[in-house]
């Protein structure tokens, strides 16, 4: 939410892993940022996806539906996906629509 | 409220929409069916109060929602022409009320038969009753003498409910019509005398100016309705009639009919009728003006000269008369010189100013009168003297009327606002009731220096811990001062000065007598000395014509007095407040607890586009902030909110692209209402319950919303849906 931070989702890491920030916001317009970064990554051969969101303050639905997503197209092709750094309300969140059951959760 | 679903049968309104009288309506019920017996009740209201439609609502109740008491509704009508014809038409009404309720047949009562088919419709275990009744309504005329026709026939509802063993509950409405019937008094006394007889449950009902024996074991008065509920009354009396009418309009609309749905009603039917939108002032004052020189408002005050003038020249010598007396300040005259200004004998002088003082139009007391203080018959009247001199030129008169009006307007709405901000003296000095308090919350020497400067809890407890204290006077009877001295009405608002009369002690002796004089004051700083003065000189000159020698003097002005203004008012053995000290004294007189503050409003519109929705959060979060919510909390309003604009801005096809939100905030809770206009919610396709894949991962807003919040609902509203989220605020820890 504040417009200093970067909307573009960043990466970085090597073949294997791949860490991809959120940015404060999850919603349409940065989850599909955020999809798009990880399906090159995917696509890359990265076999593990860290979804970093130490910055994120507030995630709608719509952005949830594209993690969601995000999973799914990891599981395809036998990655997997870790949420790191995520704040407790948000991890509430993720609870309340089924989001945690399918990813795992760590601090940085 | 009755949420019966049946049309109306003799209420003009359906119950769901007859607003503000619930108390007064489930207390007749009640009466009604309730085994308490017998007893009468005398229900009186001024003109177009509503009182009839409350009476008829009631028999609608009582013929739709029982089966035990038969509800027999009569109204005295003037085309009657005579006492005798009123009470035939009584008797034929109750045969048919009571036939249609037995059959449970409402129709009936529309479709009026003759009372030959009356007879033929009566239920078995009814005929004898019935048709005994019938006989007597069929005699062309009375078979003893006419008083003993009238008092036989009206009491004819007992005695059949004695012979067909059940109970009945007579109403009889517009007694004052009774000015208008030749021997109408009859009618009146032998309803009356029945009334006052054990046995019989009868409501009479009447205007408030018509005086009648007293009769009644209860006596209600229907006040005209409140701002808040006449203001509801309009704005749903607009919506149902389709009128297009914003806030302020409606606003300035309750103001002008304050308290009667019968003129605002009218109006509102002529704004539908011409198609004319109520989006402003202007516009409000236009139809008004209209209305009163040649519409329904016109046309209701018209039928009101005419039942007291019937010849037209003479209702305009009238009309001349009365515009002259509102002219000069609007005194009061002699009834005799009114008399002779127009020539008329003095048993039809007498008629007609019954009539007038029943309608409202004057104010008779000791044969003198004056026009009642009613804005509406003040334009009226104004308005024909315009027409009779502007002759051939209506459209002159039509703006000078418009004109008036408008430049009225605006200081109508500003001198409501006032009073709505107004501390309610009256009340508060009615709440001393002897009670001891710290001298600090009447005092504002102590208040400045003990209490200014705190926060309302510091302050809280500093009061309690006070070791001054005072007893106040008990106050038997507080009113404003232009009740007692209509001249003192400029510059201040009525509820602003009041006048208190009471006791200083229990003993309730000449001794203990206090007469206080209390005013609101307005001053942007400390009041000064002048001012201070100013006000003390207007309320020893208003002591002195009211003959009170002995009087306190309690002045509240915003921001207190000035060290030279309290020494005055010491001398006089008088107090000064500040504004805050009269809400702590408020506070501290209903038990010290803080009055229930109202809930604060913030509305915000959005545009419909790409991440609008966090502008509604930033503004969240300040308002957040302002009121200290426990952060967690506010997480979950925030993602609550996005996903209702979310809701909002994907689906509604919006024709605006607008979003509105309106946050209502209290100590308790936060009620956010977020509205869009566009495609409801409840015409959407539902999401597919096979749906997969992508599909199946959307459509979570609404249940995230219900499990973020304390409280949804979702209603579709004419064009658009609104959401209310409520979410209870529990103190940060």
């Amino acid at each position: 939410m504040d417009g200093d931070v970067p909307m573009n989702a960043a990466s970085e890491g090597a073949s294997k892993q791949a860490v991809v920030y959120a940015t404060d916001y999850l919603n349409k317009l940065s989850g599909e940022k955020i999809e798009r970064e990880c399906k090159t990554r995917l696509q890359e051969g990265c076999d593990e996806l860290i979804l970093n969101f130490s910055q994120t303050e507030l995630v709608n639905s719509v952005g949830v539906s594209i993690l969601l997503g995000i999973i799914d197209s990891a599981a395809v092709r036998g990655a997997r996906v870790v949420f790191s750094d995520v704040k407790e309300d948000t991890v509430e969140l993720f609870d309340m629509l089924g989001v945690t059951k399918h990813v795992s959760l760590r601090e940085s | 409220m009755s949420t019966r679903t049946a049309k109306p049968l003799l209420a003009r309104k359906h119950p769901d929409k007859f607003v503000g009288r619930d108390a007064e309506l489930d207390r007749l019920y009640l009466r009604a069916v309730s085994d308490m017996g017998s007893g009468s009740i005398h229900l009186s209201g001024r003109a177009g109060t509503g009182t009839s439609e409350l009476l008829r609502q009631l028999y609608d109740r009582l013929f739709f929602e029982q089966r035990f008491v038969v509800p027999f509704y009569y109204s005295l009508n003037s085309r009657d022409a005579t006492a005798y014809t009123a009470t035939a038409n009584y008797l034929y009404q109750f045969v048919l009320q009571a036939i249609a309720f037995r059959r449970q047949e409402p129709g009936l009562i529309a479709s009026a038969p003759d009372i030959c088919e009356l007879e033929t419709l009566s239920p078995i275990n009814d005929v004898d009753w019935i048709s005994r009744l019938c006989k007597a309504c069929k005699n062309e005329g009375p078979l003893n003498d006419e008083r003993s026709f009238i008092r036989s026939s009206l009491s004819a509802p007992f005695r059949a409910s004695f012979a067909g063993g059940f109970r009945a509950f007579v109403i009889v409405d517009d007694l004052h019509q009774s000015v208008n019937l030749e021997n109408g008094r009859v009618f009146v006394d032998e309803m009356v005398n029945i009334a006052g007889r054990s046995g019989t449950q009868i409501v009479l009902g009447s205007r408030s100016r018509y005086s009648m024996k007293s009769i009644a074991e209860q006596r209600i008065d229907v006040e005209r309705l409140d701002r808040k509920s006449f203001v509801d009354l309009a704005a749903t009396a607009a919506a149902d009639r389709g009128v297009d009418m914003n806030e302020q309009s409606r606003d300035l609309v309750a103001l002008k009919f304050a308290g009667r749905p019968r003129l605002l009603e009218s109006f509102l039917e002529a704004a539908t009728s011409k198609r004319v939108a109520l989006q402003s002032y202007r516009e409000v004052e236009r139809l008004y003006s209209k209305e009163l020189l040649e519409g329904g408002l016109g046309t209701y005050f018209d039928d009101n000269f005419a039942r007291a003038a019937s010849e037209p020249i003479l209702r305009q010598k009238l009309y001349e008369a009365l515009y002259h007396t509102i002219g000069n300040g609007n005194e009061r005259f002699r009834l005799e010189t009114l008399r002779e200004r127009l020539g008329v004998r003095p048993d039809i002088f007498g008629r007609m100013i019954d009539i007038l003082s029943v309608d409202e139009v004057l104010d008779v007391n000791t044969g003198a009168a004056q026009v009642s203080d009613d804005e509406i018959l003040r334009d009226f009247l104004i308005a024909r003297h315009r027409a009779s001199t502007n002759i051939g030129s209506l459209a002159v008169t039509a703006a000078q009327t418009v004109t008036n009006a408008l430049k009225r307007a605006p200081k109508l709405v500003a001198s409501d606002y006032r009073r709505g901000a107004a501390l309610g003296m009256t009340e508060l000095l009615l709440d001393f009731d002897m009670q001891r308090v710290p001298r600090s919350l009447l005092d504002y020497r102590l208040f400045r220096e003990n209490l200014k400067g705190l926060s309302a809890s510091e302050a809280r407890s500093q009061i309690a811990k006070e070791g001054e204290q005072m007893t106040l006077p008990l106050v038997a009877h507080a009113a404003p001062i232009v009740d007692h001295l209509p001249e003192f009405g400029e510059p201040t608002e009525p509820d602003r000065a009041v006048i208190a009369v009471g006791f200083a002690d229990r003993s309730y002796s000449d001794e203990s007598e206090i007469v206080w004089f209390a005013a609101e004051i307005d001053s942007k700083l400390e009041a000064d000395y002048s001012l201070t003065r100013e006000w003390v000189d207007r309320l020893d000159t208003v002591a002195d014509k009211l003959g009170y020698s002995e009087h306190k003097i309690w002045l509240i002005a915003p921001e207190g007095f000035s060290d030279g203004a309290l020494d005055l008012l010491a001398e006089q053995g008088g107090f000064g407040s500040s504004r805050k000290q009269a809400q702590l004294l408020r506070e501290f007189l209903h038990g010290g607890s803080p009055a229930k503050s109202e809930a604060y409003e913030y509305e915000i519109v959005i545009p419909i586009g790409e991440e609008t929705e966090l502008i509604a959060v930033h503004a969240f979060e300040e308002i957040a902030r302002k009121y200290a919510f426990p952060p967690k909390a506010v997480n979950q309003i925030k993602t609550a909110l996005v996903e209702a604009c979310i809701n909002a801005a994907e689906h509604s096809l919006s024709p605006d692209g607008k979003i509105k939100q309106r946050f209502s905030v209290d100590e308790e809770k936060v009620v956010i209402i977020v509205s869009n206009r566009g495609m409801r919610l409840t015409d959407r396709m539902p999401i597919r319950p096979e749906a997969e894949g992508d599909d199946k991962r959307r459509g979570w807003g609404l249940g995230l919303i219900r499990s973020l919040m304390d409280e949804v609902r979702i209603e579709s509203v004419d064009d658009g849906t609104q959401i209310t989220m409520v979410k209870l605020i529990k103190p940060s820890a």
